[in-house]
């Protein structure tokens, strides 16, 4: 591209909000803000740039090239921050490594990552979210599935409906079935793309012993509720892969019966980063073609920077959010105040007065400004002609022209 | 219930796929179901509708949602790289995608090829996915048909296609040098659909196996 092609676009995969998108999606943060704030998790803001060896951390080896990558001047390679959870496990590690409690975090936050766009996948995108880190219990689990469901519920999103699993299942099913280590991450790959025939393919060619090799195939039909995990528990004898489903089952029946209705299990559940080392689980919206939320259980990633702390949380993609949220925020429509030069001291104290009492108010500088329905023209003294659309009148003072704009109808 | 949308194949692949998918039992694909000028058409239990779009497109149908279920090509699915479930491999439109060259090339294989040839292809990304395994620089040229005519034209030195029986790389005087790998026809599925209609889905996956078993014995 030429230079001045470049000059008029974007690159891949980023979006401009206008005013109005933004004001929603501003909303939409604010409510979700506001839902972590009453659940006791606190805000936590973390640098946009990161060392590269910190995302890569969380990231992992197979999908780092996925971070956009640069260098500062010391030759050190950095990153923009690719998820929001490696940061903040780092932050815990260093931050908070003399306190043995529970911390509630939460963040709303812009995430870059090196992807093809397409739906619903951008370069950079918005996500909120909470960590809830230093507790290992399964009513840890049971919350974050909760806050995550609280989330949709308050924003009005009605079809949402969860699936639960417990990675140690499929890895524990795995690393008993006697696949090597490469056919294990193909089939990893393969649950995680649902690509059944890439799964048949591996195991045509492996030759496991008739067990295992059910237990593996079984990998991608143990969808459902409750009786998957008995169905499970009878497929494998790998303790790791019995501790999964004992932890599943736990955390599935903590959840209230209201939202268990909406949750499926899924045995075969297993996440895009390489992480998570526990109960997982994905939130969806029967209208929207992917993934809305994410989360799960990661032990061992705030280990790796130095602080073992057990940890869990979920992210939510603010993008699809709004897909889903119907649109509430009208444009705010401001009050356009116009004088002769003689009168701009009057002028800008009522506009002061004004914006005080909430009402946004713009002094035109006289060089062709649209005056919009809403007015305010100062001929002298008290003496001032307001206009409402359709409506216009003359007011003397300026409590009369306050009430008239915050009045019911504007 | 809205109807469960499938997006087919125009084409060599559109009639064995709908038997196959009538011979699951679960869809009734009605015998006289004539596509010649429409492009959606209902069962007539109303419960499925096909929607008919160019082979290369099936997966973007899916992967939007625009369609729940899709039948595709394994050369389509990988030259796309859409987002979609593979559910199954149907066994039909069995072809191989191949790179080959004008029988009376020295070539033998893909690293003969020189620094900066050309080849053409309907499918450059895989293409250039091959060739970056064997650490060879080509020029790739995205052509849209007659992919045999570019070497006799003097515009590749190689090309990369699918063959089923060679027949139509023989009569242009191509010789096969490597075979990339075999390609079939795929049911996918979109992500969310898959977890919306579980059962469903699954039963008709039941279904399919068990006449693979049956066409196979």
């Amino acid at each position: 591209m030429t230079k001045e092609e470049l000059l008029r676009q974007r690159p891949q995969g980023t979006k401009d909000y206008l005013s109005e998108e933004a004001a929603n999606m501003r909303n939409i943060e604010a409510q979700i803000r506001e839902i972590f704030r009453l659940w006791g998790y606190r805000e936590v803001i973390t640098p946009t740039f990161e060392y590269y060896e910190v995302l890569r951390q969380g990231l992992g080896s197979e999908s780092d090239q996925l971070i956009f990558r640069f260098f500062d001047r010391e030759g050190h390679i950095l990153g923009l921050r690719s998820d929001a959870t490696t940061p903040i496990a780092r932050l815990a590690a260093t931050r908070f490594a003399d306190k043995n409690g529970v911390q509630r975090l939460c963040y709303l936050t812009n995430i870059f990552r090196y992807v093809e766009p397409g739906k619903g996948r951008e370069r950079e995108f918005r996500q909120a979210g909470i960590e809830l880190i230093g507790s290992s219990a399964a009513q840890a689990d049971a919350e974050v599935i909760e806050l995550a469901a609280e989330v949709f519920k308050e924003l009005g999103i009605t079809s949402y409906r969860f699936d639960l699993g417990e990675v140690s299942f499929s890895l524990g099913v795995l690393a008993e079935s006697g696949l090597s280590t490469r056919e294990q991450r193909l089939i990893r790959g393969a649950l995680l793309e649902k690509d059944f025939v890439l799964i048949e393919e591996v195991l045509a060619e492996a030759r496991l012993p008739e067990q295992r090799r059910q237990a593996v195939e079984a990998l991608t039909r143990l969808r459902g509720g409750l009786e998957v995990i008995s169905q499970g528990r009878t497929l494998t004898e790998n303790q790791q892969a019995h501790q999964g489903l004992d932890r599943l089952e736990e955390v599935y029946n903590l959840l209230p019966e209201n939202l268990r209705s909406r949750v499926h299990l899924d045995l075969g559940l297993l996440k895009d980063l390489d992480y998570y080392t526990g109960v997982v689980f994905e939130g969806f919206v029967a209208d929207l073609g992917y993934t809305v939320c994410s989360g799960g259980r990661y032990d061992r990633l705030i280990g790796g920077f130095g602080v073992e702390r057990p940890a869990t949380g979920f992210a939510i993609g603010l993008e699809r959010l709004l897909e889903l949220v119907p649109v509430i925020q009208e444009e705010e429509k401001s009050v356009y105040l116009t004088a002769a030069v003689a009168w701009r001291c009057q002028a800008q104290e009522l506009a002061q007065n004004l914006r005080q009492a909430g009402v946004p108010t713009v002094i035109c500088t006289g060089a062709g400004e649209e005056l919009g329905e809403k007015q305010i023209f100062i001929a002298g003294p008290q003496e001032y002609q307001v206009t409402k659309g359709s409506l216009v009148t003359n007011l003397s003072s300026v409590p009369a022209i306050i009430q008239f704009f915050t009045q019911e109808g504007n | 219930m809205d109807p469960i949308k499938i997006a087919l194949p125009k084409g060599r692949l559109l009639t064995p796929a709908l038997t196959l998918l009538s011979q699951t039992g679960i869809i009734q694909v009605d015998p006289d179901l004539d596509f010649e000028r429409r492009l959606t058409m209902h069962t007539t239990d109303g419960k499925w509708q096909f929607l008919l779009v160019k082979p290369a497109d099936v997966p973007i149908y899916v992967e939007y949602g625009a369609a729940d279920l899709g039948i595709a090509g394994k050369d389509v699915l990988l030259e796309t790289g859409r987002q979609v479930c593979e559910l199954a491999d149907l066994g039909i439109g069995r072809c191989r995608l191949i790179v080959a060259v004008p029988e009376e090339s020295r070539i033998t294989k893909a690293s003969d090829l020189v620094s900066g040839s050309r080849v053409a292809t309907k499918f450059p990304r895989i293409a250039r996915e091959y060739f970056a395994t064997y650490g060879v620089q080509v020029d790739i040229l995205k052509l849209n048909g007659s992919i045999e005519l570019a070497p006799k034209a003097g515009l590749a030195t190689a090309i990369v296609d699918i063959t089923e029986t060679g027949a139509t790389l023989a009569q242009n005087q191509l010789r096969i040098v490597d075979e990339i790998r075999w390609v079939s026809a795929r049911l996918i599925c979109n992500r969310i659909s898959y977890k919306l209609h579980y059962s469903l889905i699954q039963e008709i996956l039941e279904k399919l196996q068990a006449g693979e078993e049956r066409n196979v014995g």
